[in-house]
């Protein structure tokens, strides 16, 4: 619970985001963002509160803790402003870079500077190679006593405006996996040597500010991270924690896009009757919840994962990265139906708000490896995932209570040697819910469960006889890309399951609650397709118990925040 | 996959054990004939990028029942490389 009340306090510190007058109320970040103008003032808002220090570990004179403390502190800046979230988040990537594999003095160059409120933009992509690392053509070549880099790096967060750029680059000719090397730039020390596009117009995150670099500079043999030809497997690592704290971006902008539409939903009235009361309403909003308790419980495990069991963080961030931006995607078009005309009106605040989620969401499925990256990535682990698989009971390390084991950034590995501690405890979860529903549940509620947890039992066999069947070299094939979005898929159920089976005490009004747990996996189910409808009172009664939970906290994400007001820093 | 690759194994087996079974599973990937692939031709050649390689070294990792890097054929990037390696144990 120490991460959820961390973010409780940096949502305190942030103000009432319905108060004009503060820095973090929505109707600032749409003014600012509809004028495509940098949030530099938030910013300093942000450096007032010291967010950067919980990026930096405690050893370098950072507040570190753990990746899901890190998740909830951006997903309360999310929750106010996606696109500032990014921005300030982007810092990570090129730290996590040199955590890897800097040297000491790199890290100490680095911290320094973060740690006076400095951002480092990551300079990855290329106008002509996109998501295609190893078509890198900007090159770094020896010269005098370093590098001499060339080339133009494009679509970076900051890439103009920060003084650290990690800088991704073709050392070797031939190219191949070994081919590259990254670097530490002081774009001070190469003045000369770098020249800056203009902002990038982009559909979302109209604040922020995208841009490019060319470089013709000249390097000292310093700036190389690690050794010559390791910069793909380093870059690959760090990517791991950058795409599984995506979740807790996506789960931002998902929050504040269920509580504008229900503010709206409860107000409204349609041939005189509350939207809220329409059954059809009741079931997209709760469909819309259930999807972000989905991605609220995948993310937390997965970035738990990364301190538990960091050699299989390529799989769960793969899974991570796919699955939650999408459902958030998903519910947001749900929530679309209900705000019914609202969603295209542009003369009120809260339909604003909504738009702005929607629009910086869907970059998220963009950046650091897209959707398709990410599925065509694990489904090259699929074969190995379902030969190693053996079924265990939950890991203890799922419980929320449980104290993060220190960061182990020497345990990342390129490939999980078809491990998954997610997924096996799969078979452990549907057993647990069965003897569960046995004991305790109404016949109504068995029968509202008892559907989708079949059919998410019998999705995993299947899925697991279909990747049997997969032959080699069939991995960047639509039908492996449809396997490993079920992977996905039953990964997150048994996620769900998981957190279901170890987590009660803190899931009171979600997943402890039976008619919310049969929506969860109703969602889920309906992700592999053939599963009836839930009775109409299971949404009805979902709907109290969403109604419930935002009454009580003021939000409806999936852990219960602790009630008492402890300032972590105090 | 050949149903050999389920079993661990104690000792490596030998080189050209080893560049059998490379063979057969590059042939498989790309469905050709396992003389049609050539021992010295860089992995990249066969289509087989970065991330499919990892693939394979999970694959021989269960086949030879011992922990391999997953840098494998990055670093000895064709088959008479690799399988050189790996006989050494």
């Amino acid at each position: 619970m120490d991460a959820l009340r961390r973010a409780q306090w940096l949502d305190r510190e942030l103000g009432d985001p319905y108060d004009p007058r503060e820095e973090f109320s929505y109707a600032r970040r749409i003014e600012e963002d509809e004028a495509e103008c940098y949030p530099s003032s938030a910013l300093r808002r942000l450096l007032q509160v010291q967010l950067h220090r919980y990026y930096v570990p405690r050893t370098l004179g950072g507040e570190f803790r753990s990746f899901e403390e890190v998740g909830a502190l951006v997903r309360v800046v999310a929750r106010r402003d996606l696109s500032i979230a990014i921005t300030h988040a982007i810092s990570l990537l090129g730290m996590a870079v040199i955590w890897l594999a800097g040297d000491a003095s790199q890290r100490r160059a680095l911290t320094g500077s973060v740690l006076e409120g400095e951002q480092v933009s990551v300079a990855l992509t290329e106008p002509a190679s996109g998501s295609d690392l190893l078509a890198t053509t900007t090159a770094a070549r020896p010269s005098r006593d370093g590098y001499h880099l060339t080339g133009e790096k494009w679509l970076g967060n900051g890439l103009n405006r920060h003084r650290f750029a990690v800088v991704y680059a073709r050392t070797a000719e031939r190219g191949g996996p070994r081919g590259f090397s990254l670097f530490l730039v002081d774009k001070e020390a190469v003045r000369d040597g770098v020249r800056a596009s203009g902002k990038i117009p982009t559909l979302g995150l109209r604040g922020a500010d995208l841009n490019g670099l060319h470089f013709d500079a000249q390097l000292p043999s310093t700036a190389l991270v690690g050794t010559e030809g390791s910069g793909f497997e380093v870059i690959l690592k760090a990517l791991q924690i950058s795409r599984t704290l995506c979740g807790a971006l996506s789960l931002g902008a998902l929050d504040a896009s269920l509580e504008t539409v229900l503010r709206f939903a409860l107000q409204r009235k349609v041939h005189g009757e509350q939207v809220v009361e329409l059954p059809q309403s009741q079931k997209l909003l709760v469909e819309a919840w259930a999807e972000l308790l989905i991605g609220d419980s995948l993310t937390s495990l997965a970035l738990r994962a990364l301190h538990a069991a960091p050699s299989q963080a390529s799989v769960h961030s793969a899974v991570a990265k796919y699955l939650v931006p999408t459902l958030a995607e998903q519910a947001m078009q749900k929530l679309s139906v209900v705000y019914s005309a609202r969603y295209y009106l542009q003369h009120l605040d809260d339909p604003r708000i909504f738009q702005k989620m929607n629009r910086d969401n869907l970059t998220v499925s963009q950046f650091d490896g897209s959707t398709q990256v990410n599925l065509f990535s694990l489904s090259h682990q699929l074969r190995s995932l379902v030969i190693r698989y053996q079924a265990t009971e939950v890991p203890g390390w799922v419980h929320y209570a449980s104290d993060p084991s220190e960061f182990d950034w020497a345990g990342l590995s390129l490939s999980a040697s078809g491990h998954d501690a997610i997924l096996a405890g799969f078979d452990a979860g549907i057993c647990a819910l069965r003897t569960w529903m046995q004991q305790h549940a109404s016949d109504d509620m068995r029968q509202a469960l008892e559907p989708p947890l079949a059919r998410l039992a019998r999705g995993k066999d299947e899925l697991f006889d279909a990747v049997r069947r997969l032959s080699a070299g069939a991995a960047g094939h639509p039908e492996a890309f449809e396997l490993a979005r079920r992977y996905c898929v039953v990964e997150a159920a048994s996620a769900v399951l998981a957190d279901w089976q170890l987590n009660r005490a803190a899931l009171a009004s979600t997943l402890a609650h039976p008619a919310v747990l049969a929506v969860v996996l109703h969602r889920l189910a309906a992700q592999l397709g053939g599963v009836p409808l839930l009775p109409t009172p299971c949404y009805r009664d979902c709907f109290a118990a969403l109604l419930s939970r935002r009454e009580r906290d003021g939000q409806c994400s999936l852990y219960v925040m602790p009630t008492e007001n402890t300032n972590p820093l105090s | 996959m050949d149903s050999d690759a389920k079993t661990p194994r104690k000792t490596p087996p030998s080189k050209e054990v080893i560049q059998n079974w490379l063979q057969l599973r590059i042939a498989e990937s790309i469905q050709a004939r396992a003389e049609e692939i050539d021992a010295t031709l860089l992995f990249s050649y066969y289509g087989l990028d970065s991330v499919a390689a990892f693939e394979i070294s999970d694959e021989l990792e269960i086949w030879l029942g011992r922990k391999l890097p997953q840098t494998l054929t990055w670093d000895y990037p064709n088959i008479e490389l690799l399988s050189s390696f790996l006989a050494e144990g």
